[in-house]
């Protein structure tokens, strides 16, 4: 059964929506000259992801860690020139 | 707002009709790239309901109206208005759902319109409902019916996403599914209440056009016809449908609509709760918080941001029916109601989010009594009244 809410097993999906959560609302939600603090922890999520990105649930996911990738790497190019 | 003098509008009665078929995450293996494992862990989605031709939008809709009607022990003729919020997923464009419904259940004395507001479709047609209320109290409809305290809305949501799900598409196939439901509202007859007798404090509506284009649909669609569930095979369509669907059927941003999503489930959810004076924190006077059934990562992450443990944010709906849209919210009131999870005097805050893109939250004390009856809707019986609404449906439907 779904063990949302609950202490689970990390696996790729559990790791890239925690990823996920981070660069979507909480990156976004700080003011822009804060933004730049945010990208090592940024980078330490993608290495996570990157990680636990093998086996089948990286070959189901593929698109959606690619377009999550994508979207670090252009945050750090942006801020980190 | 002088509390004292607002009306006890409430929640009379409450109904919702699942369709009978399930497309289960092993069906989806077999139609696109995609497993269990990842469906459940990004999404909370075991099974989906799915309807068969005759659970079209307009049956389903209309035995969750009948069903409503009973459980409020109110005739379809006493109905004032109905509204369905929905998303047009029937057959036809014009006339609406709630017409056909209307005709339907035989509430010849009710008005009738569609709300088009997403997800958010059900509480949409709530506060039309407590407006239709108002109106008619306040002699906006003549002074013959000024100071009119039994009038009686039926707020009601329906669709089948099916009819316009593109089922190569894997973000959102996985989700979208078929039901509807909804509540007759009123003012109780014993309307000397008190203060935690009250019913509906707040409700909240809002939406944010600018951003609509993350979730669309082209219109044209019906059914799909279902060659199996339950087995690796799912929904089968034709090549031709499958294209047309690809170029036409539903599509959804879902980075944006995550990111709105949680936002928006949290500031609508605590500005109602302010505003009814209520408060989030406090534990022995809960919040139900009985939310749109979208996907089980964004309730959990709305609940952590609320502060509010998993367990007062309601999700059996969306684990075991998926997303059905605007009745989502609805079926998971119903399905609380008829498991004794609510009962007279507790607190309730129903919220939503969808297209448009749309918010909105309604919270209220419960006034009903415990419910008594049978758990679950009679397959059976629901077999038989889904014939014989379809049948009248078919019956009701132009001769070309």
């Amino acid at each position: 059964m779904v063990e949302i809410g609950k202490e689970e097993k990390e696996n790729l999906a559990t790791v890239l929506n925690k990823a996920e959560e981070r660069l979507l609302i909480e990156f976004e939600k700080l003011p822009e000259e804060e933004k730049f603090v945010m990208i090592e922890i940024l980078q330490e999520d993608m290495k996570r992801v990157e990680r636990y990105n093998t086996g089948k649930l990286a070959e189901v996911g593929k698109d959606e860690v690619n377009n999550y990738f994508n979207k670090v790497i252009s945050l750090i190019e942006q801020y980190q020139g | 707002m002088d509390e004292e003098k607002q009306l006890p509008i409430s929640i009379l009665g409450v109904g919702s009709c699942i369709p009978s078929m399930r497309l289960t995450n092993k069906d989806l293996e077999g139609m696109v790239d995609t497993s269990d494992e990842w469906i459940t862990k990004r999404t909370g989605i075991k099974e989906r309901s799915i309807s068969t031709k005759k659970e079209n939008v307009y049956v389903l809709t209309a035995l969750a109206a009948k069903r409503a009607l009973d459980d409020a022990g109110i005739k379809a003729e006493e109905i004032d208005a109905i509204y369905v919020g929905t998303n047009y997923t029937g057959k036809y464009a014009v006339p609406g759902v709630s017409h056909i419904v209307q005709h339907l259940i035989g509430a010849k004395n009710a008005s009738a319109s569609d709300v088009g507001a997403g997800c958010s479709g059900g509480l949409y047609a709530m506060e039309n409902g407590i407006g239709k209320i108002l109106n008619i109290y306040y002699g906006f409809e003549g002074k013959k019916n000024k100071g009119r305290t039994d009038t009686k809305v039926l707020a009601l949501a329906g669709d089948t996403l099916s009819a316009i799900t593109n089922y190569k598409d894997r973000d959102t196939c996985v989700l979208l599914a078929d039901a509807a439901a909804g509540i007759v509202l009123g003012i109780p007859k014993n309307n000397e209440t008190q203060e935690n007798e009250k019913g509906i404090y707040t409700i909240h509506t809002r939406s944010q056009g600018e951003d609509g284009h993350a979730i669309s649909y082209k219109t044209g669609f019906e059914l799909p016809i279902i060659t199996q569930t339950g087995t690796e095979k799912g929904i089968k369509l034709s090549h031709k449908e499958s294209l047309q669907r690809k170029e036409r059927a539903f599509r959804m941003d879902g980075n944006e609509v995550f990111k709105f999503a949680v936002r928006a489930l949290e500031k609508i959810t605590r500005e109602c709760v302010d505003s009814s004076k209520l408060r989030l924190e406090d534990v022995k006077d809960a919040i139900k918080i009985i939310p749109h059934q979208a996907n089980l990562v964004i309730l959990d992450k709305a609940a952590k941001r609320l502060g509010i443990p998993m367990e007062h944010m309601y999700h059996h709906g969306i684990v075991n029916y998926g997303n059905s849209s605007a009745a989502s919210l609805f079926v998971e009131l119903d399905y609380i109601y008829r498991n004794r999870e609510l009962e007279k005097g507790d607190l309730f805050c129903l919220s939503a989010f969808g297209a448009g893109l749309t918010y909105a939250a309604a919270c209220g004390r419960w006034t009903k009594e415990k419910y008594k009856g049978e758990k679950e809707y009679n397959k059976t019986q629901q077999k038989r009244e889904v014939n014989s609404l379809f049948k009248k449906f078919q019956e009701w439907e132009p001769k070309s």
